[in-house]
């Protein structure tokens, strides 16, 4: 049967949420029994389903033409009750058929007019019933409620809380001894009109119950009712209740032990009376009960109104987490079958891999076995090599030591350079030449620290070529490496000292090559020429000086001659006479320089003997004086000497020509009236030697040397004023043989000079008296 | 064409000998001077044809009298020769590249020394 729903309303609801009045109360698959179904039948299908009653219904098509879809129409029905009058009357009906045993008039209750429990209970209670058939409008059976459905719905735990067992009790209780028969009970229960009676002992102490449902039990199994006692189909043990409980709490009882009454009892044992679903539903059966029912019928609606919300609200995060959980699972299940992809690649290279490695392992196996065979034969071989090598490292080892003894010893200067251009090795030579220590020099960059910035650049690509060079070498053929060494390469440079002067060193360079034939480094042979480059470069300016000096006095001696004796110049014209008159001069001047020349060259070269003699200083200074005399008056010039009359052991001429050059500047370079002043006096030579010399004065009065030129007033054409040359007819080659001569003599030559004051030169040489 | 030539040489005899050679061979007028300073306000005004150049000179030589020429419009067109004495290739290599006109050597001949000039300058008459 179909649950009804549409007309139902939740009205009385107080034990289920949703649940409509109908479906609470209605038991809509109620134990039926057709009419022709005998009693004994009845019977027993009431005891199987523990079933209270059987409705007898008949079986009928609901339109005609649906034959085959019966539904059940209400004939009566038959209750527990019934047997037991049965029973009490000892009336045989076993096989009798069970429509002729019910009575057809039964109270029953539209299905439409379900519409409050509260109803339901007052119909049942004027009808004095306790089971009440439902039928449809249109006559057909729906279901049943009985006081235990209707008990279920009406049951209000709160309110039951608040009631005790004594407000529901019933205290008129049949009681009968526990060795009475069966059918004694039966007539009791039948005569009182109760559903149940209580057994008792000799002392008149409950120890069980016989109701109604015990009789249908019995009846089921068809045994004697006037020969079997009580005490063998009572129920036992009670179920006990006392006085001051909660009806809740019977409430609970009833339904856990599925009994529908229980014993009152004192805390003694002794019996109050019985607790009865229909005594339950009578206490609740009031109008403050319906009041309380209906406040808490609100109540319940409110809470179950707030807990959809929740539920709805609880609904909507579980969703989302839901949503949430699901993209985590399917990025997660992508991940994973992307990883398992991964996976079986790498696992089909490792299968790859580990056949590879078993060839592989195998050719290694093989390769192992020729290795030791090999290693064997090598051990024989490098005994043998061993005794060569020591052989072969003793005679390199001395041939090393006399390479280092010469690279030691050497005046040469020898670096070593490694690939990046560091210093690994520099000789002796090198650092007494620099002044450096090994220390300043080894791991430094050669380029970087010894070679002057402006000559950095070529010197380093120079040892670069050579490095890269030796590399094609060394891939070249054995011919091309022969044929670059017989060239080897030559290179010139400057290189910084330790003062930070530079010293020029022509180089020799050679790569160096390891056993394998690698280039390795550098190493550089040098002979330091900066000597030799400054004397080269002296003689480069002395001849270009001497041909100025020798061309300007030869042109015009050469282009003056030229023009008389080639008739473009008359000799006797004004013309004729300027020009001789300049050929005459410059063939003086010609002349004074050859002679200056060669007599510095003569000194210069030691060509020039010195004939030492003893002589007094005064003869020097009085010859010097008297050859300048004319000079001096023709200037008025005073010349005045104080000379004590030294003795040396001198060359005379020499002593003469040097105070004679002397005195020639200062007359030359002296204002009229002016006094030149000559002095000897005894000195020591210098401090340290403390030997005796002469020191020569010549004071003049003249314009003063200025500073800047003192240290080269000595050098060769070497002037102040160039026009000096012109005007005064020096060579600018004088104070250059007087250095010569003076040096000639282990003597030393200065001046000291003040502008516009005058000069003093001074000239020392060595008594040698002795 | 009566050309204008002026000398500049420190030495006296030089001046004497080279004024004398080329009034001897050409109609051409010869100034001279003996101070570069003062051979460079010559120039200057009297805008001669040529100038014949002394290189070693005391406090300013010929190539510094050369460079003032140069750097004054009014005399940087006039060609420039140089007189020197300095027989070395490499010293004459250096005078020639700093852009004179050319270089005639001491000593030279009186004679021929017109000639020289004239061919250097391209002068035809």
């Amino acid at each position: 049967m179909k649950r009804e729903t549409a007309e139902h309303e939740m009205l009385d609801d107080c034990t289920g949420v949703g649940e409509t009045l109908f479906e609470r109360v209605v038991i809509t698959s109620p134990l039926i029994v057709l009419p022709t179904a005998s009693v004994t039948e009845t019977i027993a299908k009431m005891h199987q389903t523990r079933s209270p009653y059987a409705i007898v219904v008949e079986q009928r098509p609901k339109n005609p033409s649906e034959a085959e879809n019966l539904t059940p129409y209400l004939v009566g029905l038959f209750t527990e009750r019934d047997l037991v009058r049965a029973v009490a009357s000892e009336q045989s009906f076993a096989e009798v058929a069970i429509a002729t045993v019910i009575d057809p008039h039964v109270p029953t209750m539209l299905a439409q007019n379900i519409t409050s429990a509260t109803e339901i209970f007052v119909c049942m209670r004027q009808q004095q019933v306790r089971y009440l058939p439902v039928i449809r409008a249109n006559g057909q059976l729906a279901g049943i409620i009985t006081e235990q459905s209707l008990r279920r719905s009406l049951i209000v735990p709160y309110l039951l809380k608040f009631k005790s067992v004594s407000e529901a009790i019933m205290t008129q209780v049949m009681c009968i001894s526990q060795t009475a028969s069966v059918i004694r009970a039966a007539q009791l229960m039948a005569s009182q009109n109760v559903s149940c009676v209580i057994a008792t002992d000799d002392s008149n102490f409950p120890i069980g119950i016989i109701t109604e449902r015990d009789i249908v039990q019995f009846k089921a199994l068809t045994l004697d009712a006037h020969t079997t006692c009580i005490a063998q189909v009572m129920s036992t043990p009670l179920f006990l209740i006392g006085v001051q409980d909660a009806l809740w709490l019977a409430h609970q009882k009833m339904n856990q032990h599925r009994v529908r009454r229980l014993v009152v009892c004192t805390s003694t044992g002794t019996l109050v009376g019985l607790v009865t679903q229909d005594s339950i539903l009578q206490t609740l059966n009031s109008a403050d009960s319906q009041q309380i029912v209906a406040l808490l019928q609100q109540e319940v609606m409110q809470l179950h109104a707030e807990k959809q919300t929740l539920l709805k609200a609880r609904n909507r995060e579980l969703e989302q987490s839901q949503l949430n959980l699901s993209h985590r699972l399917e990025s997660q299940q992508l991940e994973q079958r992307k990883t398992q992809e991964q996976l079986e690649v790498a696992y089909q290279a490792l299968e790859q891999s580990h056949d590879e490695l078993s060839k592989t392992n195998k050719a290694l196996n093989n390769t192992l076995q020729e290795l030791q065979n090999a290693q064997q034969a090598l051990q024989q071989t490098n005994i043998e090599l061993e005794s060569s090598v020591e052989r072969r490292t003793s005679d390199r080892l001395r041939a090393e030591g006399r390479w280092r003894s010469l690279l030691e010893k050497v005046h040469l200067v020898v670096i070593g350079l490694d690939q990046a251009g560091k210093v690994n090795y520099a000789n002796p030579f090198f650092l007494q030449l620099t002044g450096y220590n090994a220390e300043d020099v080894l791991e430094k960059s050669w380029f970087e620290n010894f070679v002057p910035h402006d000559e950095y650049e070529h010197t380093y690509q120079y040892f670069q070529n050579l490095i890269t060079d030796g590399a094609n070498v060394n891939r070249a053929s054995a011919d091309e490496a022969n044929a670059n060494k017989a060239n080897i390469p030559r290179y010139q440079n400057a290189i910084l000292t330790r003062s930070g002067s530079t010293r020029v060193i022509n180089w020799n360079n050679v790569a160096l090559r390891d056993r394998t034939n690698n280039i390795i480094g550098t190493i550089s042979i040098g002979e330091d020429i900066t000597d030799r480059l400054a004397v080269d470069r002296m003689k480069g300016e002395f001849v270009s000086v001497v041909s100025h000096e020798l061309r300007t006095p030869l042109t015009a001696i050469h282009g003056g001659l030229h023009l008389i004796t080639s008739g473009l110049v008359a000799s006797n014209s004004h013309q004729g006479k300027e020009l001789l008159q300049v050929a005459a001069e410059n063939s003086q001047r010609l002349v004074r320089l050859v002679n200056d020349i060669l007599e510095l060259e003569r000194l210069e070269s030691g060509q020039a003997q010195l004939n030492r003699e003893k002589v007094v200083s005064q003869q020097i200074t009085s010859q010097a004086v008297h050859t300048f005399k004319v000079a001096a008056n023709t200037h008025n010039l005073t010349i005045e000497v104080s000379d004590p009359g030294l003795e040396l052991m001198a060359d005379s001429d020499r002593l003469v020509q040097v105070l004679t050059n002397l005195l020639d500047n200062a007359i030359k370079f002296s204002p009229e009236n002016a006094t030149i002043l000559i002095s000897v006096e005894k000195t020591s030579l210098s401090p340290e030697k403390g030997e005796a010399a002469a020191l020569f004065k010549v004071k003049d009065q003249g314009r003063g040397i200025p500073s800047e030129n003192l240290s080269e007033i000595f050098e060769r054409f070497t002037q102040i004023n160039y026009d000096d040359s012109r005007e005064k007819g020096g060579t600018g080659l004088g104070l250059a043989i007087c250095y010569n001569i003076v040096q000639q003599y282990g003597g030393r030559i200065w001046v000291k000079s003040k502008l516009g004051e005058g000069s003093c030169f001074f000239f020392s040489v060595p008594l040698l008296s002795q | 064409m009566n050309r204008k030539v002026l000398v500049i040489d420190d030495e006296e005899a030089i001046i004497i000998v080279l004024k004398a050679s080329l009034e001897a061979t050409t109609d051409w007028q010869v100034i001279t001077c003996s101070s570069a300073t003062k051979g460079i306000a010559i120039a200057t005004t009297e805008r001669p044809d040529a100038v014949l150049l002394d290189v070693s000179m005391p406090k300013v030589d010929g190539t510094q009298v050369f460079k003032a020429l140069q750097a004054e419009a009014l005399t940087q067109n006039i060609p420039v020769i140089f007189l020197t004495a300095k027989a070395r290739v490499s010293e004459q290599q250096i005078l020639k590249a700093l852009g004179v006109s050319g270089i005639i050597l001491k000593p030279f001949s009186p004679e021929t020394i017109a000639a020289q000039i004239k061919e250097i300058l391209g002068w035809k008459d």
